[in-house]
């Protein structure tokens, strides 16, 4: 038989080559049993490295095609375009292969079995390199096997046979990092499987599968999600979930009833058997990392099936309608009086959204059951309830979001309006980019009565407008004050807030005017700007705030405060140190007595700086920074305008290539004792999510 | 009589102990202070009046937490810590905890952390927390501890510090080596063959140590030119430069390079220095004009089959890399063969061996029927294999050196035949006497160039080796006896009875390997090979 096998090269440079010297072997060996196998490489957008390895590999490989397409959905596509044969082999180039790869398949292909309707896999798969793991693959037509569950998890590999027919008429969607959607070979296992073409799997066939750091792999791109399908439309997962109830009602055996979670099949705790071994020994010759396998307990990882995904789509498409959707976000522990926010809300939406678009409220609630029926009727609102539906459908934390995302991807979303909620921000955290590029409009509403430093809110919406600004840095991010207190709509129960009745109208129309007036009315704040009434960004790390104190001698002097985004001081910390360092000349900055931050691990980290070696206890710090990649809370007061002030700004403004509280730390490290003090009986404490540091702030010559 | 006195008194303090415990108001006035005679005076007196009885040790609580927590339970800050339940009542403790002492108080970690901080600094918690809800920092107290840190010995800053001081004594660096220690393996010989020839070169070389302090007398004469990472760290901050996170030591490494500003620095197996390669930090920032050298010699096998070794690294840190230095050519041509490693990228060099061929011993014409096997006793280098030699050759004695490193091999000494001796460890090969023995055995499953083999045939002993790795750069027919199949127990018998049935052959393999050895391992030759090294010729050449 003929075959075509398609690799399509990145940036892979010396991995290649055991994936290439394995591959020719494979066509060795099927040449053997009379089988033609042409190897076709598209290289996209390869560096010097790779284009150096492909130069020494060239003459064992019929076509290169060096392109600069950047997708790898594109390139796979173009692969099939200039492949001479119908039958066709994927290949991703650093992956290995057994070595009856080709001639088992092709084997298959020769068999009265083989259906050009399907797409064939390997039977086991195994991870190598970061990870080690068996995995054994089971055909879409298994009973175990449910397509829903692709909403969450990838299933099928592009290492695979397939006919240039179906390639023509299902091409490979695109990957395209910059907008987040892509994963091209999960969205094209979840296109052609809504086709109806199923997957096949040719016994005793080996993948290794190589793990990669993320940097290392296209398709290890953190934030992206696989495109909308078909796979997932609402009429196609109705009509399929009546089509089991049926089959069900007519005692057929269409789907498990009754799917555990994490025992799906008996065979899950079966171990691999000795031809892997025996194929992985093999393989050690072109790669020997493979061998880590040898050392791996050799329990089968059965495709972990999430039927569980599966139902809570289903419980989606009920409640949904095929409308345009205004998505509004929030945790009711953020709100007070959440009910009436949620009144005014939906109704302003109302105005604003027609009947066209379908609202949807998804929140975390706290104290507050909100009336399904009431909201339907009232305002033509849909809820979910994050707490309850997480809960029924046991979604798991690791795709619970990548789950949610179906909502952006596979219903039509218009708008997001968002008070802050945890959901939204880890949302945007893991999915800016296709939530951006998917969603017309986004806005922030901060839900308190005043601000609050230490409201979660608060937090979350810088972060969020963070990210999102971090995804394009011209996004000017709106986000909404509310006005000083909550009117009270007519019909609702007036115990919230016990208003006179002149006071709920003035407040009603105020509100009003800030929900819905005109742009000018609004506060719209820039991040650069971002509550402008408590300080100011002056870095990604550290905010700048300013207080004013009367000062003892009748004046008023201002007090320059530098702290981490995010972290929080004891309210009397201004007012002491500013005494502090008036009473004691020699003292420069004053800084808190006690830090107190949690990790990204959730460890809690308890900070304590004694008058003594305060040099030295803030060089500890620079450790916990540098070893654990985390920020701290550190904050530290001087005098406006003073010399120290001035020559802290520079540096913050200086050495750009380092992190700026790093480099606070390092100045305060550095100056002659004494001109630090913390003040006593204060704390800082860092209440937002650390972000992600740099490791090697303190490199590169600073000291 | 002292005795007795002391006896009464042992059991007076038991029974007071059990009366203390019985009541928790006695339990709050033994722990605020009171002293042994009021107690005594209490128990015979007003408990006596008060009906108070001394309960048996199983009827005791253990712990009077419970009663702390009412106490406690009025304080309003311990009320709201009490409630958030970052503190535990003692109800639990109560029934878990298995201490009974004095006083017992509460055991509970999280209320004695708490309870060091000035209560000022407890009412902020409290107060920031009633703000913060569910994202307060204190909600995770209930599944952690309070990790209390107070005065930690600061690493980075210090240590690069005495760095600073370190390299100022040691002035203008063209070469650094980087290695883990500088003990006795061939892996810091190399090291030291290459700082030798730097110096040969008229070039300024630094050895920087990365793991452990261990300097061995033969590398203490160069104390001054080590930058000895793990030392400074102890000496300075009084902590195992091990323990520290990797981030830190990969840190504080970047840094040691950046102020030594070395045109070539030299990596033999630093296990630190590949972190610091593979860190996104050099990924992204490195802008240092260094010529990195990495030294490879063979890889790991393990007893499971997995193939170990810092070949694994070699793609991803590739582009960073300038030359790659083998000891052997079957190593560079693995290499090759397995990532397309440039051949431009790759240079073997013979390292030479230290002083020879000066004092050959005569070869004796008689045999003395002795080999000598010196090795390591881990898996790599297969000592098991000499028994089952042995065993077939009765006649002949097997005098095996070598210390076990590895762990890594289950090696009992119990099983070996009566004609094998084990002669304990060793450190020089000079130290072996090897003119007492008729041949050298080799019979590692996998390696490099060993340099013992090199020593071997500087004292005139011949060789008997498997071909494993990159043996065969030294050993063929004419230097040496070589079984094919290192696991080849016929193999080794019959090269072992040819070798000691033929004195002549004994001379002969003697004599060609040092012709070899002076031919190829000479230091002379070494430094002529290494300043033909594109790094080094670019420094010589000023470019």
């Amino acid at each position: 038989m003929e075959a075509s096998a398609i690799i399509t090269v990145h940036r892979q440079a010396h991995l290649l080559f055991p994936t290439f010297r394995n591959l020719f072997e494979c066509r060795l060996r099927a040449q053997e049993h009379g089988h033609n196998i042409e190897i076709v490489v598209v290289a996209d957008r390869i560096d010097a490295s790779t284009d150096a390895m492909l130069d020494d590999l060239g003459r064992h490989v019929d076509v290169i095609d060096r392109v600069e397409l950047g997708d790898p959905g594109k390139s796979r596509n173009h692969g099939v375009s200039i492949a001479s044969n119908s039958l066709l082999f994927f290949h991703d180039a650093d992956d290995l292969y057994s070595l009856n790869w080709y001639s088992r398949f092709l084997q298959i292909a020769a068999s009265e079995v083989y259906r050009s309707d399907c797409i064939y896999h390997g039977e086991v798969v195994c991870g190598f390199g970061t990870s080690s793991y068996f995995r054994r693959q089971i055909s879409s037509r298994d009973l175990y096997f449910d397509p829903l569950s692709l909403s969450c998890q990838f299933a099928f590999l592009t290492n695979l046979m397939v006919t240039k027919d179906i390639c023509i008429d299902f091409p490979i969607p695109s990957h395209s990092a910059k907008i987040g959607i892509g994963h091209d070979d999960w969205s094209w296992s979840c296109d052609t499987l809504a086709a109806g073409l199923h997957r096949e799997i040719v016994g005793r066939t080996l993948t290794l599968y190589r793990e990669k750091e993320p940097h290392l792999g296209v398709g290890k791109v953190p934030g992206v999600i696989h495109h909308g399908s078909n796979l997932f439309s609402r009429d196609r997962v109705l009509s399929l979930h009546a089509t089991r109830i049926e089959k069900d009602s007519l005692g057929g055996a269409a789907f498990p009833r009754y799917a555990a979670l994490h025992q799906l099949d008996p065979r899950e705790s079966s171990r691999s058997p000795d031809w892997v071994v025996d194929e992985i020994r093999q393989l050690a010759a072109f790669e020997p990392m493979v061998t880590d396998l040898l050392e791996k307990d050799r329990g089968y990882d059965l495709l972990p099936v999430r039927m569980n995904a599966s139902r809570a789509l289903v419980a989606l498409c009920e409640l949904l309608d095929e409308r345009e959707k205004v998505y509004v976000f929030f945790d009711e522990e953020e709100i007070y009086g959440a009910d009436v926010v949620i009144d005014l809300t939906l109704k302003e939406l109302r105005r604003k959204y027609d009947s066209r678009y379908e609202i949807v409220i998804i929140y975390k609630p706290y104290s507050l059951l909100l009336d399904e029926k009431y909201l339907l009727e009232k305002f033509d609102a849909k809820i979910i309830d994050l707490g309850r539906f997480r809960g029924d459908y046991r979604l798991e934390d690791w795709y619970f979001y990548r789950f949610m995302m179906r909502l952006f991807m596979d219903f039509k979303p218009s708008a997001v309006i968002d008070f802050g909620s945890d959901f939204f921000c880890t949302m945007l955290r893991e999915f800016n980019r296709p939530i951006q590029s998917r969603c017309g409009s986004i806005e922030f509403f901060y839900p308190r009565l005043v601000f609050d430093l230490m409201s979660k809110a608060r937090q979350n919406i810088i972060r969020s407008s963070e990210i999102m600004t971090l995804h394009d840095p011209s996004y000017r991010v709106t986000v909404r004050t509310l006005c000083r207190r909550f009117p009270i709509p007519d019909g609702m129960p007036a115990n919230v807030f016990p208003l006179s009745e002149a006071q709920r109208a003035r407040l009603q129309s105020f509100m009003m005017t800030r929900l819905s007036g005109p742009a000018d009315a609004r506060r719209t704040l820039s991040l650069e700007t971002h509550f402008d009434c408590f300080g100011t960004g002056v870095s990604s790390e550290l905010e700048h705030l300013t207080a004013v104190k009367n000062d003892s001698l009748g004046g008023r002097s201002r007090l320059s405060l530098l702290g981490t985004i995010g972290s929080v001081v004891t309210p009397s910390f201004e007012s002491s140190a500013h005494d502090l360092i008036r009473a004691n000349p020699s003292v420069d900055f004053a800084i808190p007595q006690a830090l107190f931050w949690r990790q990204a691990d959730g460890a809690q980290r308890f900070h304590w700086i004694s008058w003594n070696d305060v040099g030295e206890q803030l060089a500890s710090l620079i450790d916990i920074v540098v070893a654990d990649a985390v920020n701290i809370p550190i904050m530290t007061a001087t005098i406006s305008g003073s010399r120290a002030q001035r020559q802290i700004e520079r540096l913050v403004a200086d050495r750009t290539d380092l992190g700026s509280a790093i480099k606070l730390l390092l100045y305060l490290v550095e100056l002659t004792p004494g001109k630090v003090r913390p003040v006593e009986n204060t704390i800082c404490v860092m209440s937002s999510h650390p972000t992600q540091f740099d490791a090697s702030l303190i490199v590169d010559g600073f000291l | 009589m002292n005795q007795v006195s002391a006896h009464i008194s042992q059991d007076l303090e038991d029974k007071l102990r059990r009366y203390v415990q019985s009541y928790p108001d006695l339990v709050k006035w033994a722990s605020s202070g009171a002293s042994k005679a009021d107690l005594i005076n209490h128990m015979n007196n007003v408990g006596l009046k008060e009906r108070r009885v001394v309960h048996d040790s199983k009827e005791l609580p253990t712990d009077w937490s419970d009663w702390l927590f009412e106490k406690h339970y009025s304080d309003p800050a311990m009320r709201h810590l009490l409630r958030l339940g970052v503190i535990e009542t003692g109800f639990h403790h109560a029934n878990a905890a298995n201490r009974v002492d004095w006083g017992l108080v509460g055991v509970s970690q999280e209320l004695a952390a708490l309870r060091q901080l000035p209560p000022p600094i407890l009412q902020q918690f409290v107060d920031i927390d009633g703000r913060a809800g569910a994202s307060s920092p204190l909600y995770g107290l209930r599944d952690g501890s309070l990790s209390y840190r107070k005065g930690t010995t600061p690493v980075t800053v210090p240590v690069l510090n005495e760095v600073g001081r370190v390299r100022a004594a040691l002035g203008h660096i063209d070469v650094v080596i980087i290695v883990p220690w500088l003990e006795t393996g061939g892996a810091e010989l190399e090291a030291l063959w290459i700082y030798r020839a730097a110096e040969e070169l008229g070039l300024n070389a630094a050895f920087i140590l990365t793991t452990d302090a261990a300097v061995t007398p033969r590398f203490s004469v160069h104390n001054p030119r080590i930058v000895n990472l793990p030392e400074i760290t102890t000496r300075v901050c009084g902590v195992d430069f091990r323990h520290i996170s990797m981030n830190i030591q990969t840190n504080i490494l970047h840094h040691t390079l950046s102020m030594l500003a070395p045109r070539v620095v030299h990596i033999v197996h630093s296990w630190t220095a590949y972190r610091l390669l593979l860190s996104e930090s050099w990924r992204n920032k490195r802008s240092e004009a260094y010529d990195i050298v990495l030294s490879a010699f063979c890889s790991h096998l393990h007893a499971s089959g997995k193939i170990d070794g810092y070949y694994r690294y070699f793609p991803e840190i590739d582009k960073n890399i300038s030359t790659y230095l083998y000891d052997n050519t079957w190593y560079a041509e693995e290499m090759a063969r397995t990532y397309n490693i440039s051949p431009g990228k790759s240079a073997v060099l013979n390292f030479p061996i230290e002083e020879c061929l000066s004092s050959v011993p005569l070869t004796l014409a008689e045999t003395r029927r002795r080999v000598l096997w010196a090795s390591r006793l881990d898996f790599q280098k297969n000592p098991q294999i000499v028994f089952a030699i042995a065993e077939q050759m009765p006649d002949v004695r097997f005098d095996m050196f070598g210390r076990v490193v590895l762990k890594d091999e289950d090696f009992n000494w119990h099983a070996a035949p009566a004609n094998v001796r084990y002669c304990g460890e060793f450190y020089t090969f000079e130290s072996l006497n090897p003119s007492d023995y008729d041949c050298f055995l080799y019979t590692s499953r996998f390696d490099g160039m060993p340099n013992i083999i090199l020593e071997s045939a500087s004292f005139a002993l011949p060789i008997v080796a498997g071909r494993a790795g990159g043996i065969g750069d030294f050993l063929n027919s004419t230097t040496g006896l070589i079984v094919e199949d290192p696991l080849d127990v016929v193999g080794y018998v019959e090269a072992l009875q040819t070798i000691l049935s033929d004195s002549e052959l004994r001379t002969r393999l003697a004599d060609s390997a040092i012709a070899a050895l002076q031919h190829d391992r000479m230091f002379s030759s070494f430094v002529t090979s290494m300043s033909d090294l594109g790094v080094y010729r670019k420094i010589l050449d000023g470019i």
